[in-house]
């Protein structure tokens, strides 16, 4: 009886000797407080291409979107790319771009509609930081 | 005209051209504090429409402030248009649009853009420059009306 309490025993310990505390990693923030780069720029760039059947032209196109976010040495920081088809009135939708500069941040929308259907909005600063996200607000992309 | 000063800072642009339109003329020293204001603000648009009233006050500025200037208006008309610092070819839309070479799209409010595009043309022709998407160094540059009108035609 005393030598199967004592294989237990043993077995229980060196079953447990390989449990440890979970750590819970703590990511060291890398975002530096001052980032030189005080200015970018969104430039956008807008290729339309009208559709065929064969020979008759169709009354859609295709418009691709590509949007770059430039700092002031000329570098690309985020480039993003959208391709929609589009007829008549659906080509109005160009005041809004996906991507906003606002005061000293990036803002990127994020929006699917399956995967992502309430929306999110990742923020950058101007040295490509990321700063966090922030929930997708009415409003959010009519303010300068 | 305190009052004015408030409608810079808080960027009311019906107000501005109320003052602008209805108050007695303004010194050259008053001038030169509200395009220092309109300036300090951000807002192109206020600049604009101060001197569109005064073009003299255009004396004021430096060569490095008129060619700051223009591209500011460049980019903030792109930015009221396609939520968009640059969007690619906004100079030649907006020099064809003010000259009649051709019209604004559909989806946008004519006479509005039209005008406006005059507006900011007027400025040009005032200091002699227009602005450029320059493709070497990415970013967007002044550039002489002559060197403008070269390259357009």
């Amino acid at each position: 009886m005393k030598i199967f309490f004592i294989i237990f025993f043993n077995l229980f310990i060196s079953l447990n000797s390989g449990i440890k505390n979970k750590e819970i990693d703590i990511p060291i923030s890398t975002i530096k407080v001052d980032c030189e780069i005080k200015n970018v720029i969104l430039k956008t760039e807008l290729v339309e291409k009208n559709r065929k059947f064969l020979f008759w032209p169709l009354s859609h196109k295709k418009v691709i979107s590509i949007n770059r976010v430039i700092d002031s040495n000329g570098d690309i920081l985020f480039e993003r790319k959208s391709i929609t088809i589009c007829s008549m009135d659906a080509c109005e939708d160009r005041t809004f771009q996906g991507i906003k500069i606002v005061d000293n941040e990036i803002w990127l929308f994020n929006y699917n509609k399956i995967l992502n259907p309430s929306g999110n909005i990742k923020r950058y600063n101007f040295c490509k930081e990321y700063l966090g996200t922030k929930s997708w607000e009415d409003g959010d992309f009519f303010k300068r | 005209m305190e009052e004015f000063s408030s409608s810079i800072i808080q960027g009311d642009f019906k107000k501005i051209i109320y003052y602008l339109t209805s108050s007695q003329l303004l010194t050259n020293e008053e001038l030169e504090i509200y395009i220092k204001l309109a300036r300090d603000k951000g807002i192109a648009i206020t600049e604009v429409l101060i001197l569109s009233h005064y073009p003299t006050a255009i004396d004021l500025y430096t060569l490095l402030q008129k060619e700051q200037l223009i591209v500011e208006i460049l980019s903030q008309f792109s930015q009221d248009l396609y939520a968009s610092n640059w969007q690619n070819n906004i100079e030649y839309e907006i020099w064809k649009w003010a000259n009649n070479l051709s019209k604004p799209p559909d989806y946008f409010a004519e006479e509005k853009v039209v005008s406006d595009s005059r507006i900011i043309l007027e400025i040009g022709n005032l200091i002699q420059l227009w602005a450029t998407w320059d493709t070497t160094n990415e970013k967007p540059i002044p550039i002489p009306l002559d060197a403008w009108i070269k390259k357009v035609n």
